[in-house]
This record gives C-alpha cells, structure tokens and sequence, in this order.
C-alpha cells in the first residue's frame, strides 16, 4: 500500500464546492509556486485573500507531526557535528577520542559527521536535514537532572513544576479535564520521566510501548467519577490516580486500533530504540492523529570510553532515523513529520583521562524530515577557544528559541500560545525552512548573508518574510514599476532568524493593483530584489 | 503502621502485634532489622574477570542469580530490605554497566550491613566500592586526567542536593582529591589504592585548603556540610516513609538527632516511627507503591501458597522490571523519582494485570486458601456481606471510604453468582463452595482500583 486512503474528516469540514481538491494536490500547488506566491488555476496571485484558501492552507498544516528524540545523558555535540573549519584545535583537545579525518562524512567544507552516522548522509543529501549550532543557555547547569528540568520547564526556577509541552497544551485546550480530545495530545514512548508535558492540572501525554496491552484495557477497563476527592495529599493522588486511569482507559482503543490497522515494516532492528520508533510510525500510519511524539535514547554520559560507546550510539541512531524516514516515505508520510534531537547539555571541549568527556554545555539541536526543504546549518558554531572558567563553549542559540521556532512554524502555534509555553528570556524565530504560511517555502543557502525572502499577502495588507544566517544590517524598500518609493520602509539591525515585516498596509495604502518590487539591501552593500503582484 | 515500615502486613503480623504498644513495635522492628546478617557470600562473591570467563556461564546467568536473591530476601525480610532498596536508589549503580557480578555482590551486603548504620561510614564505604568506582569512573579518575563524574555525584546526589552548598571548583578539587583508587589486582578484581596515580598535590575544598586525600574528602564534607547533609537525607528518608511532601518541622528535628548521633541512622528512624506526626491519619494513604511495594505487598500481606513450577522470584524481579523498576537498574544515577513517576498510562495496564497476575497463581495453586484467609480475617461466624467486605477492604486499604458507587460495585461482585435469597435465609456461609471464588473476585477487583496504587 504506497498511499494512505483520504482522511474523510477532513473533507467534510471543507466547503462543498472546494470538495474535489485533495489536500494533498493542494500542497504540491503550493511547492510548485515556491517563494511565496501561488499558482491558483490560471491566474498567478501572489495574495492568499480567500478565507476559504487560509481554512485550506490551515487544514493543510494541521496533519504536521513532531518527533521529539532525547539524547539521554548529555551528548557530545563535538563528536556530532565535527568542525572542519577549526580541526586542528579540536584534535588537540580531544587527542584520544577525537574523530580522524579519514572516518569523517563531509556536510560541507566547514562540518562533518562520523562516517558511522552515514546512514542520515542521504537526507543531508537530499535536504532533510538542517543542524542548529550551539545550542544551549546562559549559565548552563552541568547536573543531568537539573539540566534535564531546565529543558524541560524551560525556567531554572526550581518552583515551576510544568513543561514547555504541557503548558502549551494547558493554554490551547482550556477544558481539558472536562473535555479532553478524542486522540492523546502527545505520546511518550515508555515511560515518562520528564516534565516536558506536564501541566500544572494534569500531564498531557500518554505513555505506550505495549500497544497490544491496550487492548484489554480498551475491553475491560472502566472511568471513575473523579470529583469530590478533597483538598489533602491524599485526595489529591485519588484525584491523580483516577485521571490517569481514566486516560489509560480512554485513549486505549483508539491507540489499540492505530496499532493494528497498520503494517510493521521490517527493517528495523530488534532493539529498543528502532522499536520506539517503529511504535511512532505505527500510530503515524494507523491515523492515530496524535501530533507530538516522544522517543528517548539512553547512554550518552561517556565520562569514559567514549569512543566505542558513542559511536555505538550515534550509529542506531542514524539508521533507526534512517528507516523511519523509508517506512513513512513508503506511506507518503514522510514529509509531514519532523524529528528533533536534544540532550540536556553537550560535552567539554577537552577529552579527560578517562577517553572521555566530563559534562559540558552548548551543543547542536539536528532536525530531520523533507519537510526541511534544504540541508544546512543555522547559526554559528561556538568558539572552541572562547571557554568558560570549566573549559566549556558559550551557546549562540538558546534552546528557547528553537522551541518557539518549531512552535511557531511546525505546530502552527500562535504567539499568544507560544509565550503561554515558553518561559525565560525572549526567544526569536529560527529560520528552519518550516512556517504555517506559505513562508517555509523559503529555501536554506550556504551564505549566511543571503536573505530568504517571500512577500504573502494577510488580512492587513502584505507582509514579507526574510530570514538571513547572521546578525545584519537589513533596509527594505518598496517600489511601483516606475521605481517610486510606495509602501514601508524598513531599516532594521536584525538577529539571525526568521522576520516578518508589513510592506503595505491596506488600511493606509490603497495601491493600484499591479506588479511591484521590494528591495532588500543587507550590510548597505548586498542587494536583491523581487516582484510581487498586488490584486 | 507495619504496612508503612514494611511491604504490607499479613493477617499473622497483625495478630503478633496487635496487643503490642506502636513503640514496641518499632523497636522490635528496627532491632530485628539492624542484627539481621548479610545475605551469605555466594561461591562467585570475590572472582575476578578470569574466573567469571572460565566459569561457563556469561554474568548475566549471575546478574539474574542476584536479583533473584534481592527478591527472595524482600520476601523474607521485610523492613531491612525495604531500606536496602530505598538505599539501592540513593548510592545508584547500574548493574549493566558496572558488569561485574562480584562487585554488585559487595555493593549489596555493603548496604544491607549499613542500611541502618552510620551514614559517614557508609558514604565513606560506598565510594570505594568496586560497583561504584566503576560506574561514576572514580576507576578513571587519576592525577593528570581527573574525572569528575563521582566527585559531582557525591555532593548532588548522595550528601548535599543539587547546587546546595558547593561550586563547581569544589568538585573539580574533590575529584583530584579522590584519585588513586586505579589499579586492579587482577582485571576486574580488587581495586587497590596507587600511590602513583594519586594527586597529592594541595587543593581547595570547602575553603580549607591541603594535601587532601580520599578520608579527608569525606571529614571535611561531614565537617563542613552537617546541616546540608542531615536536612537533605532526612528529607529523603521522610519522603520514602511519611509522604511526598515533607513536614520542615518533623524534618528538622530528625536533622537534630541526626547530628548529635554522628549522623547514626538508627535514632533518626525510631524518632520518625515514633513520632505523632507518623501516626497523622493525613498522612495515611499518601504515597503511590513502587511496582515492589505493589508486588511483595500484595504477596506478603496475603502470604498466599504461590503456584509451584513457577520461579517466584524470577516472576518478580521479571515484572517489576517491566513496570519500570528492575532492581539494581534504576532509569539514572538520580535514582527512580518514584510518586507520580511511577504511573502512567504504559505502567498503570501492566500494574493491574501483574497483580492479578500473583492472584491466578495463588488460585491455581490452591483455591481454598482464599477460603481460609476470609474467615482467618473477619471470622468464620461472620454472614453479613457488607461487613465481610468492608473488613476485606479495610484489609487490602489501609483504612479509608472507597466510594460508594464502587462499594456497590464490589458488594454485588462478592455476591456473584450466589441467589440473593441464600444470603438472607441463611443458606450461605464463609463455608460455602462458591466462597473461595467469591473472594478471589473480590480481590481481583479491589486490584484495579486506582486507589489500591497508594499505602
């Protein structure tokens, strides 16, 4: 079976006129278009105006699945992501566990990875793959359970007791406990153990790696009433109790029938971190319709003997990223899914006595998925001789923001929900090549100069989406065909990252329709320019 | 009260104590518990790598021989190995990457004889432990190329909290401190100390600065830290016994008693189990069972005859496991975070259907032993079904309402197949044939209540 059959629902809930588009020919109009614009039947519009089109572009969003992998322990981001560009003082500091060049897979001139992770070197290859460099945060927490909390209620505030995830989650669906979806919000695969996904009324994930047990739960389990259980510690865990029973006992069928209504794919290996991510494509192909998934990997504490150790690790890992990216890519799945790795810190720049590594800090985030449209890398990889008073790098991008960005422009989260997710400082908007608005078509460059840029049209009036690799001195101008100087201008020292800027407001700046061009002029020396229609 | 110091009580528990007063109590306990001898060496206690390889069998075959040891002495005795557990996740080790089974051998009686003993000797002891020496790579660890893997560990997780009272040059000192522990006698046998490999340099450690040595670590830690150290174990004890939420009151004083001990941990725990705040009836039914409380509970309070053929202990260790608590193999060095870590929608399935799962093998063993449990424990004259059921459940509960709705649930399932008439013209009695398999149900379905979770 190479195609999954029409998500029925879906198609009930569009206008009865628009019935006979498929999401799916939809979205391959929208790539096709590239940069923004669209091609609607046969006229080119470079506006999205119908309220009937952005219901077909949200729906077209709304399947996007993430896969959250955890890199349990603390892994070493140096023996990952291995910097070319500075070798030399990277073999010096690690001259036992270093990487030699001759086993090493070139990303680009500048980064490499093992030759034993070579099982994702086809996705670089065919850009699904972008690696975030230097992730972290300022004052990095070198103990695993408290680095692990900090990630996890993005906050070192040891009173707050949510997740990201669960906040998140607390924010979008305010009657949960009342009300709650008729699929899990989020799967943990095995046991929980973090906070990601709690919130402060209840834990919006569910945990499975027996799906078959659920079956007899689903047949003879039971939902208790669970009011009045009283205001003391012990009401509270009847209260506890009696919600996670009743959530095993309601989610149980539906996971049970995702389960079996698909197919295993037998190239995966019998061990527990490809049967975690077989059970994710499981409930992915079966329809489940859960959008976050949580899988985790174990042993990345290599205080010694790392070199075996790790590469035994970053092989399964590579190859069960691999296969699953082949098992959904069979379905024509592959593309909806993103996978993210994250560890609670990276590891000291200099090897210890021990062929190893002692805790450390700023690492790099990978991402995987077609959905990336563009291998690369975002931002810059941190100094190895800039350390701190431990010998660790400083991180160039803190992990708040890579969670706002998948936030903003995979889940389709608003602002309002994302800041309700999101504590500590401000976070900015990645450019991941991901959006919930025609903007992720923008595609990744080498030059970190080189503004992606694509003018869409909103309520308000146009907006452009730029995202540039490095800290720049941007100005936008706006011109008719006879080169006057209409709509905004923009002058602006901008961040890394993705932006978005109004270039006509409707309200105030009725214009003729018609072609016009913006020019985006970066540093007062680079230059580009596009046109755009307005209607 | 025995429920809360032990893995439940058993109808021959209650009855020895029941004309007891609680303080007799608890020191027959605590006595009993700190004269109880080690678990016997075993014939591969103190073989190296060699002899393990020459044996014919992979350490596996004795990892698993020694967990099921572990679980035959929970079975047996009770309270002593109740601590050894909660110890077992406090100094962690992972079996599997120690890999080594003498060494896991000596870690185990190193706790049993210290699980009520001095806790600075037992810190002091545990640091040299081969198990441990291997797993936080204090083994790694020498002059030149210090590892900080123990030294960190030591302060975060075994004596002080995390980010309480040390910097991060603390621990790089610490572990410079702690080098020389580097050399085997033979591969993977005694650890020896060597002089070579030692840093005797001058460090700095909690401000007082010389030619520090693995005991001076420790003394200066005992010396400097003793309020840390007593409020951040006594913390931990409180919360394994009492509740999840510690009482700073109650805490304080057994931190008190803690250090004019010299942190002796046997004063601590007979001030706790003494204490009124132990005996509070708010603090009943608090905790969520570990899937070992939930197993040996179940088993020892009922101390039923189990299926024969079956291995016991291997049942045991096999489930707990997969409810997410293999003994020697916490998730993480920080141990398991037990209360609400235990139970989700993987572990609460697995949870009702393995304790059913010791129910049908006492069944299929000998199903009247229901019958004679029944009438041991609400007396055999008794006919009254709603008392019968009340006393089972107050039995299976530690005393506390169920609600009604599922008091009516759990009266008509004892009532069964039984005409209803039987049960008013006095045709039925705890003699009758259909009562083992009546109260067998009954317990079946007292297992699935999400509140059967706490103790």
């Amino acid at each position: 079976m190479k195609h999954r059959k029409p998500n029925e629902l879906h198609l009930k809930s569009h206008d009865r006129d628009h019935a006979h588009w498929d999401r799916r020919g939809f979205l391959r109009t929208l790539g096709m278009a590239g940069a923004g614009a669209i091609s609607f039947g046969n006229s080119a519009l470079s506006v999205v105006e119908s309220p009937l089109l952005n219901q077909a572009l949200s729906d077209a969003y709304s399947d996007r699945i993430l896969v959250l992998i955890r890199l349990k322990g603390g892994n070493d981001g140096l023996n990952t992501i291995v910097p070319l560009n500075d070798f030399d003082l990277y073999a010096n500091k690690r001259p036992k566990i270093h990487i030699p060049e001759n086993k090493l897979y070139k990303l680009n001139n500048d980064f490499a990875i093992p030759n034993f992770m070579n099982s994702v070197a086809p996705m670089w290859g065919e850009g699904a793959m972008k690696v975030i460099h230097g992730v972290g945060y300022e004052n990095q927490n070198l103990s695993h359970f408290k680095s692990s909390e900090i990630w996890a209620t993005t906050t070192p505030a040891s009173e707050i007791s949510s997740g990201w995830m669960g906040r998140y989650y607390e924010g979008k669906y305010t009657d949960y406990m009342n009300n709650p979806p008729e699929k899990p919000l989020a799967i943990q695969i095995g046991g929980g153990g973090n906070m990601f996904f709690d919130g402060d009324l209840t834990t919006y994930s569910f945990s499975v790696s027996s799906p078959q047990r659920l079956k007899k739960v689903a047949e003879n389990g039971t939902l208790y009433e669970n009011q009045n259980n009283g205001n003391h510690l012990h009401g509270q865990q009847v209260s506890f109790l009696r919600e996670a029973s009743n959530t095993t006992f309601r989610y149980a069928s539906v996971i049970n029938e995702a389960y079996e209504s698909s197919k295993a794919f037998d190239a995966y290996a019998n061990d527990n971190f490809d049967l975690q991510m077989s059970l994710v494509s499981r409930f992915i192909k079966g329809g489940l319709g859960t959008k976050v998934y949580m899988v985790s990997l174990g042993g990345f504490d290599t205080h010694a003997n790392q070199p075996t150790r790790h590469e035994a690790l970053m092989t399964r890992l590579a190859k069960a990223i691999q296969t699953f990216y082949k098992d959904l890519d069979d379905y024509g799945m592959a593309d909806k899914v993103l996978s993210m790795t994250f560890s609670e810190f990276g590891r000291r720049v200099a090897e210890n006595g021990s062929s190893g590594t002692d805790h450390g800090s700023a690492a790099p985030i990978m991402l995987f998925g077609p959905a990336l449209q563009g291998s690369g890398f975002v931002g810059k990889h941190p100094s190895l001789s800039a350390l701190d008073k431990q010998g660790n790098m400083a991180s160039g991008i803190d992990f708040r923001s890579v969670y706002a960005s998948v936030l903003t422009d995979w889940l389709c989260a608003n602002a309002f929900d994302v800041s309700n997710a999101i504590n500590g400082p401000s976070h900015e908007i990645l450019g991941l090549g991901l959006g919930c608005d025609g903007s992720e078509k923008l595609t990744m460059t080498d030059d970190p100069l080189l503004p992606l840029h694509a003018a869409v049209t909103t309520d308000e009036g146009i907006s452009l989406y730029l995202s540039i690799n490095e800290y720049a001195n941007v100005e936008i101008n706006v011109f008719d065909l006879l080169a006057r100087k209409v709509g905004n201008t923009i002058s602006s020292r901008l961040n890394s990252g993705k932006h978005n800027f109004s270039l006509i407001d409707t309200d105030t700046q009725s214009l003729p329709p018609g072609q016009y061009f913006y020019k985006i002029t970066v540093n007062d020396y680079k230059t580009y320019s596009k046109s755009f229609l307005v209607k | 009260m025995a429920r809360r110091l032990g893995f439940g009580c058993s109808i021959s528990d209650i009855n020895l104590y029941l004309n007891s007063s609680p303080r007799v109590v608890i020191n027959d306990i605590l006595d009993g518990a700190s004269s109880m001898e080690v678990t016997p060496i075993p014939e591969w206690g103190q073989w190296d790598n060699k002899q393990f390889n020459n044996s014919g069998k992979n350490k596996s075959y004795y990892h698993t021989f020694w967990q099921k040891q572990a679980f035959k002495d929970l079975v047996n005795n009770g309270f002593r190995e109740r601590l050894a557990v909660f110890w077992s996740n406090h100094f962690v080790i992972e079996y599997k990457d120690v890999n080594q089974p003498a060494y896991l051998y000596r870690y185990y009686a190193l706790i049993q004889s210290h699980a009520l003993g001095n806790f600075k000797t037992f810190v002091s002891e545990m640091g040299l432990a081969p198990a441990m020496l291997r797993y936080l790579n204090g083994y790694e660890n020498k002059k030149n190329s210090p590892n900080e893997n123990y030294a960190r560990e030591l302060y975060e997780l075994f004596t002080l909290g995390e980010g309480n009272g040390y910097s991060q040059e603390d621990i790089t000192e610490t572990a410079r401190a702690l080098t020389g522990f580097n050399r085997f006698k033979t591969n993977m046998g005694i650890i020896e100390f060597n002089e070579n490999t030692f840093d005797n340099g001058s460090k700095t450690i909690f401000g007082r600065k010389g030619k520090w040595g693995y005991d001076d670590v420790i003394d200066i830690l005992f010396e400097e830290k003793k309020d840390l150290i007593a409020e951040f174990i006594c913390t931990k004890i409180y919360r394994y016994f009492v509740s999840p939420n510690p009482d700073s009151s109650i805490i304080s004083s057994m931190a008190k008693t803690f250090k004019e001990e010299s942190f002796e941990l046997k004063p601590v725990l007979k001030q706790l189990f003494n204490s009124v705040h132990f005996y509070d009836s708010i603090n009943n039914n608090v905790i969520i069972k570990s899937p070992i409380d939930l197993m040996l509970g179940l088993h020892h309070s009922l101390s039923f005859q189990y299926q024969d053929n079956i291995d016991l202990e291997l049942n045991l260790r096999n489930k707990c496991r997969d409810m997410g608590q293999e003994i020697f193999s916490p998730v993480d060095v920080a141990g398991w975070q037990r209360n609400h870590d235990w139970i989700n929608s993987e572990t609460l399935p697995k949870r009702w259907e393995f304790a059913d799962y010791l129910l049908i093998k006492y069944w299929k063993k000998n199903k009247n032993q229901f019958k004679t449990f029944i009438k041991a424990l609400v007396g055999s004259d008794e006919t009254d079904v709603r008392v019968i059921v009340i006393k089972l459940k107050n039995f299976m509960f530690c005393p506390y309402e169920i609600k009604e709705e599922e008091m009516t649930d759990a009266i008509n399932i004892f009532m069964g197949e039984v005409p209803e008439s039987y049960f008013k013209d006095g045709t039925w009695s705890l003699n009758s044939n259909s009562v083992p398999k009546q109260v067998y149900d009954l317990i079946r379905f007292f297992i699935t209540l999400p509140e059967f979770q706490l103790k």
